[in-house]
């Protein structure tokens, strides 16, 4: 039976039971008068309250298919920036302003992604020695004339003389660096110049994409709203989680 | 009333947001206009580069193949000779060990030109031996390769002084001769601009029988197989006169243009796991030298160049 239809009638029994029959049930008094279609409605009832609790305690669903997982990915962007927002709106300008601050590596993460799938920036075809990734890179628009390409997750020698070229010789394992000079830097010292090595933190800043940099960074902030989270409602109002539960 | 408020607050970021974004920018444009150009540049191009405009291939073809040069790969040697890659070199008497900038160099091989098969490289002596010594200091630095030239006979193997960055193992080579034809970079091009397609550009490469540029490579005479774009002959002239670092698109002024023509590849040294030997993240060493100095047995004017992933 149709759950409109259903409560058609329940809405029936009710304006008739207020009219003086006093046959519906209330307050766990029994019925005065049969209801042919009680248990039906009360079976139709157990069910939905059923099926309700099961959806509320299962875990949510995974994302269906890559249209999915990219929709999944936008909103999830796109989430940062409309939070800061909505903490502007609401008075709260250092959380707006902090919040904007913490959405900005998610932001940059999914501009790298559409921007290598957009410029295909990954080398599928052909040889994959270093001359040829360097033609295409070139031939790609990913590397300008005379600009010096450093691999930085994967080294060329040490450790990643193991891994085959076509990983290691990618866009993503590459970045171009601002000037030979520096590409001399991230490997050692230019007494030319009397500049020493970068340091660690320099090394990671000029010398991984910023693709990585982004990772590293969304990465570093979800980690951080996820310990945030874990601090009960109360103590939260200092820091800086929200003091309402997110939706 | 906090209605008017969130309005107020709306009306205010709405204006404040645009306002930043642009000081942001006049910022940038002002204190890194480089960088600024450059990503202004990126931000509106399209995926592909524009097709060049072909190059003609047949001119090409000729142009490379009348600068193909003899070249000599290091192999290692059945029998036993002077030539030799890393180990201690065999100085002669009189020949101290050289230093670098902070340390004692770190010896990179030893050549002998009388074992060099006759007539290959002419512009090299027929006598004499080479020996290089590398400092993991100066890279960038004209002598971050040094050359020593003896007609003396050799002496027994040198004790590696104290503070050396490293000792590499050692390999006595040989020598087998091939061809060698210079790379788009040595040209001053890059690939893309040639309108060429993979194919065209694959038939290039085979225009020498030396192996592909990727290979572990040790060699005297021919090309550099460079790993980075650059212009090595340029560059060479440059560091020479105490120039600045030339950029790829700057104009070449004829008289460094042709002074530069004389730049040869000595010696090209590759990393290599087997000798303990890495230059960065498996980059490589060039010795440049005049071609008259060489003729003249004057190895005291070589530039070195150092490469690296």
């Amino acid at each position: 039976m149709a759950l409109s239809a259903v409560l058609a009638r329940r809405g029936r029994r009710q304006w008739r039971g207020k009219l003086g029959s006093d046959s519906f049930e209330r307050g766990g008094r029994p019925r005065s008068v049969p209801d042919a279609d009680g248990e039906a409605y009360n079976e139709m009832i157990r069910r939905h309250r059923q099926a309700m609790a099961s959806r509320e305690s299962a875990p949510p669903s995974a994302p269906r298919g890559p249209v999915d997982t990219i929709a999944a990915g936008i909103a999830h962007v796109l989430n940062g920036p409309r939070e800061a927002r909505r903490e502007v709106e609401q008075g709260h300008v250092v959380r707006g302003l902090i919040d904007g601050a913490m959405a900005t590596p998610d932001l940059e993460l999914g501009s790298s992604a559409a921007n290598g799938i957009w410029r295909g920036s990954f080398k599928l075809g052909g040889s994959h020695s270093w001359g040829a990734t360097r033609k295409w890179l070139g031939k790609a628009g990913l590397a300008e004339k005379g600009q010096h390409m450093h691999h930085a997750l994967i080294p060329n020698n040490g450790w990643g003389k193991k891994i085959p070229d076509v990983i290691k010789n990618q866009p993503w394992n590459l970045k171009a660096t601002e000037s030979p000079l520096h590409h001399t830097r991230i490997h050692g010292r230019s007494l030319k110049f009397g500049l020493p090595q970068f340091n660690a933190l320099e090394r990671y800043w000029h010398g991984t994409p910023t693709w990585w940099k982004a990772a590293n960074g969304s990465a570093v902030v979800h980690a951080g709203r996820a310990l945030a989270d874990q601090i009960p409602s109360h103590d939260r109002s200092v820091g800086l989680a929200h003091p309402s539960p997110r939706r | 009333m906090d209605g008017l408020r969130t309005a107020s607050a709306d009306g205010i970021w709405d204006s404040l947001i645009p306002c930043g974004l642009v000081l942001l920018l006049v910022i940038l444009a002002w204190r890194f206009p480089k960088q600024f150009r450059r990503s202004l540049r990126r931000w509106g191009r399209s995926p592909e580069r524009p097709s060049a405009e072909r190059i003609d291939l047949a001119l090409l073809t000729g142009r490379i193949k009348s600068l193909v040069r003899p070249t000599l790969l290091l192999i290692p040697a059945m029998e036993a000779g002077f030539s030799k890659l890393g180990g201690d070199p065999e100085l002669p008497e009189g020949l101290a060990w050289p230093n670098g900038h902070e340390r004692p160099r770190t010896f990179l091989c030893q050549i002998d030109f009388a074992a060099l098969p006759q007539t290959v490289i002419e512009w090299l002596p027929n006598e004499g031996r080479l020996y290089a010594f590398y400092d993991h200091d100066s890279h960038g630095l004209a002598d971050v390769v040094c050359i020593l030239h003896s007609v003396e006979p050799a002496g027994a193997p040198a004790v590696t002084p104290k503070g050396v960055w490293r000792s590499f193992h050692e390999r006595r080579v040989t020598f087998v001769g091939r061809t060698s034809a210079p790379s788009f970079d040595w040209l001053g091009m890059a690939p893309h601009e040639t309108g060429l397609d993979d194919a065209a550009l694959g038939a290039l490469d085979k225009l020498a029988n030396a192996p592909p540029s990727d290979e572990i490579q040790h060699r005297i005479g021919g090309y550099p197989n460079e790993i980075q774009p650059e212009r090595m002959w340029l560059s060479c002239e440059h560091l020479a006169r105490g120039l600045p670092d030339p950029d790829w698109d700057e104009e070449v002024p004829p008289a460094i243009q042709r002074a530069a023509k004389q730049w040869r590849l000595l010696l090209q040294v590759d990393s290599d796991s087997a000798l303990k030997m890495n230059f960065g993240d498996g980059g490589r060493l060039y010795v440049f030298i005049r071609e008259r100095d060489a003729r003249r047995g004057d190895f005291s004017k070589t530039v070195a160049l150092w490469q690296t992933y």
